[in-house]
């Protein structure tokens, strides 16, 4: 068992993840190779949020939001990272 | 249409989760419970010009809130000189747009959005049905929500929409 474990430790990353709807952040361990759409929509779903467009969006000064096509990975996600829940629709 | 007394009870729970996200972004949230206002004030990151986010809630959530910019008395609304101006987005055209000689936050959880409330959309069947109108666009049913929303595309503003 040790081996696989060991192998999702490398596939895997833990992340902590904000929704501006409550005041406590949730974990989730995520594959790298999971689309940032689909880990959004499962955070989004775990925070009780219906329909919209959700988003991941880096914290600090300068916020980046990711892209909901590219894999975790191909976004830089870093293990133990904080991300926050966003809409991603337009204006109108 | 909603008792004063309820309204207070619900937006004071989804403050919780909105304080936190205000916190996390170095701002505070003023809740006025006699008023039933909320007033934030935004600070453009480039070029450090204070905004002031206001929103009255009335009969929320049988109706979205209001919200506007306003003067740095919390007292004007819908003036242009008042709200930044806006820029296309990543995610599409900016929230903030002229209609008419006012300004508006251009978005479904917006009452003054609304034609039924001398706002823009007579599309979006009034703002009663504010929960499912607009699909295809920006989204937010909590305070908290609506505020990450409304920041998302004031930190890309970096001017105001007219001079003073």
């Amino acid at each position: 068992m040790e081996p696989q474990t060991q192998e999702h430790r490398d596939h895997d990353i833990k992340v902590i993840v904000f929704a501006p709807r409550s005041p406590h952040p949730k974990e989730f361990t995520w594959a790298k190779t999971l689309k940032v759409g689909e880990a959004a929509r499962e955070a989004a779903d775990a925070f009780g949020y219906k329909g919209g467009n959700p988003g991941l969006q880096t914290e600090g000064q300068h916020p980046r939001t990711l892209d909901n096509k590219k894999t975790l990975a191909e976004e830089h996600v870093k293990n133990g990272e904080k991300l926050e829940l966003i809409d991603t629709g337009g204006g109108v | 249409m909603i008792p004063f007394e309820h309204t207070r009870i619900i937006v004071e729970q989804e403050l919780e989760g909105a304080r936190g996200w205000a916190t996390r972004h170095s701002m505070e949230i003023c809740w006025l419970p006699d008023d039933l206002q909320i007033l934030v004030a935004f600070l453009q990151p480039e070029k450090n010009i204070p905004f002031f986010l206001r929103g009255t809630l009335k009969d929320y959530r049988a109706l979205p809130p209001e919200w506007t910019f306003t003067d740095e008395n919390w007292q004007t609304a819908g003036r242009p000189c008042d709200f930044p101006k806006g820029v296309a987005t990543t995610f599409g055209p900016s929230i903030f747009i002229a209609h008419g000689q006012t300004a508006v936050i251009c978005v479904p959880f917006n009452r003054l959005a609304y034609a039924d409330h001398s706002g823009p959309h007579g599309d979006w069947g009034g703002s009663a049905n504010w929960l499912n109108a607009g699909a295809a666009h920006i989204h937010a049913d909590t305070i908290g929500d609506m505020l990450q929303a409304i920041y998302r595309d004031f930190s890309l503003t970096q001017e105001r929409m007219a001079n003073p």
